[in-house]
């Protein structure tokens, strides 16, 4: 007799065939609808606990910065890293990099960060503006430009996380010894002492450069913490300081970054030499003097390509004494009134450095050196009039001169994609001439030129042109147009 | 299962098979009668869509019956409720740049009446270059009215909104961005009037000059300096000795011009219009167009 059992599952008779011949199921092990359904809630009850909890302890995890490549435009990532320049402050932003070594170069290695309004606000409110040496962990968005920079955009204030770096004592020439080894101080936070020696503007940074037992070292001070949260630091040269900074690097050289003048503490001034002009000599290359006398020329440089100028050389008492060198940028740090009170016939009285600039021939000059606020009186000085242009010979070679005369004949010397030179034959009562070389910076200034036929009154130096002499004026108002 | 409808209706009247809403027997071929109602539904929406669509067009072009405009809103007032919302907004362009890469025109307004509060607009590629070209249209017509913006112009625009959240932050905070979909989106550009003052004057007394703020100035070209994304102009006047930087952007050359195309060199004497701007305290002016930069001597 045949067995009519039937599948539990298709319903088909199995003639007692296990498992069932038409659905393959097997009934002895068969489980019941209800106790799956229990079973999948009690593994999906347990699987959302677990996933929270790991959700609420998991830690995010950066990516290296030196894997960011351009399929990561756009995306939102963390990172971790040392902060290694800035903060550098705009209206409503500031910017800074960090480095997390996880490349080969620096530059592999580092991206920079964008914090806008108002989470840049908030941070400032907060005091948690990273500075070099701090360790970061921010999330934001990456983008990836098509020349391979990288800059990732933190839209709140908690979204970076900021660890404040410790600081370490130590001094210019202990960070000098150290570059470049193990033991480096790049992207760390240092205390040391330094003179203030120099200043070099740029258009939105200001570098200072301290020195200390004969070592050097730049400090980066961007113009931004002045400009736009409106603190100014007033440092002059040779005032000592101590600097609580962090070590950036630019070009391969360390450079300290400031991030709040608070940063910076004035410890005194050191004194310059006070040096009669006469008396210098290559003898005393870089020391630091203080000098005086009165103006009795000033010779404008211009930059090769334009008509800007670049120095400033300032003849004080007569030709013999050592120049006053005087960089453009830097004069452009004196106030509207000093640099009224920097001409001919003012007495000034400043601190420069001896520096060496003929090679062999022990020629000086004396490199004014910034930030300074010289000492300035207003005064009048003309060289003594040579009227007859024949007592002008090549003995005379150097000398300032004051002539009359009546420009006879104008040249222009040309120059590559710039206004000309221009070369005027002047002639005096005696029927001599001389040659009146005016360069383009000069000429270009010039409100009412010259022109053939005017009389003018023209102050400046001996010189030589084309195996001629020449007299060559030093500023605009050295050229005056009497009738 | 029971058929829907009159039998008459959804039956063959001659093979009496179902055909449902067939106006015509698929098995047969025989026409099968339907009440008024059936018809008018199916050819009354086909005519009702394709009429209202065509409403819709000649509306949106013409009298607003039911298109109308989309608000006017401040820039303060946008917070992220109005996210992917269409709306007109106006303000001051702070910030504009054209992206080589990507060929996007990026753009900050602020509020006319709160400076603090922006917004992003961004255009994409194939509605930049159609904004291009229209400036390079009116440019070779003599057109007065700009149809590219520049720093220092009144812009009213048309585009949607995408705001995001910030959290459960709902206020102006946070990132606000409109895209512009269209050229035709950006209504008007109003480039105000520049005021005629001095480089003396500006350089001695930025501070009676507003950020963006147009004015025009005569100097001397003394140098021109490459920056990559703009050329610096310094300009030296001769009267007063003082010098002011004008910073010529390079997505003026996307309009078919450059500064070789006017001879504008070193040693001409030049007018020139432009939005005041202080970089980290340096005054400085942004040329918006090349019809604001004449060589005058």
């Amino acid at each position: 007799m045949t067995d009519e059992k039937r599948c539990p599952a298709c319903g088909k008779p199995t003639a007692g065939y296990v498992p069932c011949p038409h659905c393959g199921a097997d009934p002895e092990a068969r489980t019941t609808i209800k106790f799956a359904l229990y079973l999948c809630l009690i593994v999906l009850a347990f699987g959302a606990v677990f996933f929270a909890m790991h959700l609420s302890t998991i830690e995010p995890q950066p990516i290296a910065i030196a894997s960011i490549d351009r399929w990561l435009d756009y995306s939102y990532v963390w990172l971790e890293g040392v902060v290694s320049s800035g903060p550098q402050y705009g209206s409503t932003s500031i910017t800074f990099d960090i480095y997390d070594g996880s490349g080969g170069t620096i530059k592999e290695s580092s991206t920079r960060v964008e914090i806008y309004d108002p989470a840049f606000k908030q941070l400032i409110s907060e005091n948690r503006v990273p500075r070099v040496g701090d360790n970061v962990k921010l999330f934001g968005q990456l983008r990836v430009y098509l020349d391979g920079s990288t800059e990732i955009r933190v839209s709140t204030s908690g979204d970076l996380h900021l660890t404040r770096a410790q600081q370490v004592e130590t001094t210019i020439g202990e960070l000098r010894t150290s570059w470049g080894t193990e033991q480096s101080l790049m992207f760390k936070r240092v205390s040391l002492e330094g003179t203030i020696t120099d200043v070099k503007p740029l258009g939105s940074a200001k570098i200072y450069t301290l020195e200390d037992n004969g070592v050097d070292l730049q400090m980066y001070v961007h113009n931004g913490l002045e400009a736009y949260q409106k603190k100014s630091l007033n440092l002059n040269v040779l005032q000592r300081i101590r600097v609580n900074a962090g070590v950036s690097q630019y070009r391969g050289q360390p450079q300290l970054a400031i991030a709040d003048n608070d940063e910076i503490s004035v410890l005194g001034t050191l004194p310059a030499l006070e040096v009669p002009l006469e008396n210098i000599n290559s003898t005393m290359r870089d020391n630091f003097v203080r000098v005086g006398g009165k103006i009795v020329f000033v010779e404008l440089e211009g930059e090769r390509g334009s008509l800007t100028i670049t120095n400033r050389y300032i003849w004080l008492d007569n030709r013999y004494t050592p120049r006053i060198w005087l960089e453009e940028d830097v004069y452009k740090l004196l106030r509207d009134n000093e640099k009224k009170l920097l001409k001919r016939g003012s007495e000034i009285e400043l601190v420069g450095r001896v520096r060496s600039y003929a090679a062999g021939v022990g020629g000086v000059r004396i490199e004014f050196l910034g930030p300074q606020t010289p000492s300035l009186q207003a005064g009048t000085y003309e060289p003594p009039l040579v009227e007859n242009f024949a007592a002008i010979t090549n003995d005379n070679q150097g000398d300032l001169v004051k002539v009359i005369g009546t420009i006879t004949n104008l040249e222009n010397v040309p120059k590559v994609a710039l206004p000309s030179d221009r070369k005027f034959t002047l002639q005096d009562n005696y029927g001599g001439t001389i040659k009146i070389y005016v360069p383009n910076f000069l000429f270009e200034r010039m409100i009412n030129p010259p022109v053939v036929g005017s009389k003018v009154q023209i102050i400046g130096k001996v010189t030589m042109d084309s195996g001629a002499l020449a007299i060559r004026p030093g500023v605009v108002d050295d050229v005056r147009v009497v009738s | 299962m029971k058929p829907v409808g009159r039998e008459e209706e959804v039956f063959c009247p001659s093979c009496r098979r179902y055909v449902g809403t067939f106006e015509r027997c698929p098995y047969c071929g025989a026409r099968v009668p339907k009440r008024l109602a059936f018809r008018l539904l199916k050819w009354g929406a086909l005519a009702v869509a394709v009429f209202g669509i065509m409403f819709l067009y000649l509306d949106l072009h013409g009298p607003h019956i039911i298109v109308k405009e989309p608000y006017q809103v401040s820039i303060s007032e946008i917070t992220s409720p109005m996210n992917m919302a269409q709306v007109v907004i106006r303000g001051k362009a702070t910030f504009v740049k054209y992206y080589d890469d990507t060929r996007f025109l990026g753009m900050f307004l602020s509020d006319l009446e709160n400076e603090n509060a922006d917004i992003f607009i961004r255009a994409y590629d194939a509605e930049t270059l159609r904004l291009i070209n229209m400036e390079k249209e009116r440019l070779d017509k003599n057109d007065p009215t700009p149809k590219f913006p520049a720093v220092g112009d009144i812009v009213t625009i048309r585009g949607q909104l995408r705001v995001r959240a910030m959290g459960k932050v709902i206020g102006p905070e946070g990132f606000r961005m409109m895209i512009l979909q269209y050229a035709e989106g950006l209504l008007d550009i109003e480039r105000p009037t520049a005021t005629p003052t001095t480089i003396e004057n500006i350089v001695e007394n930025k501070e009676n000059f507003g950020k963006y703020q147009r004015v025009e100035v005569e100097g001397k070209i003394i140098s021109t300096r490459d920056m990559g994304w703009a050329t610096l102009l310094t300009l030296y006047e001769m009267q007063s000795g003082a010098e002011l930087g004008v910073m010529v952007p390079r997505l003026l050359e996307q309009f078919g011009k450059t500064l070789e195309t006017f001879g504008i060199k070193i040693g001409d004497t030049v007018r020139v219009k432009g939005a005041f701007q202080l970089y980290y305290g340096t005054p400085q002016l942004w040329l918006a167009s090349w019809d604001d930069l004449v060589v005058i001597g």
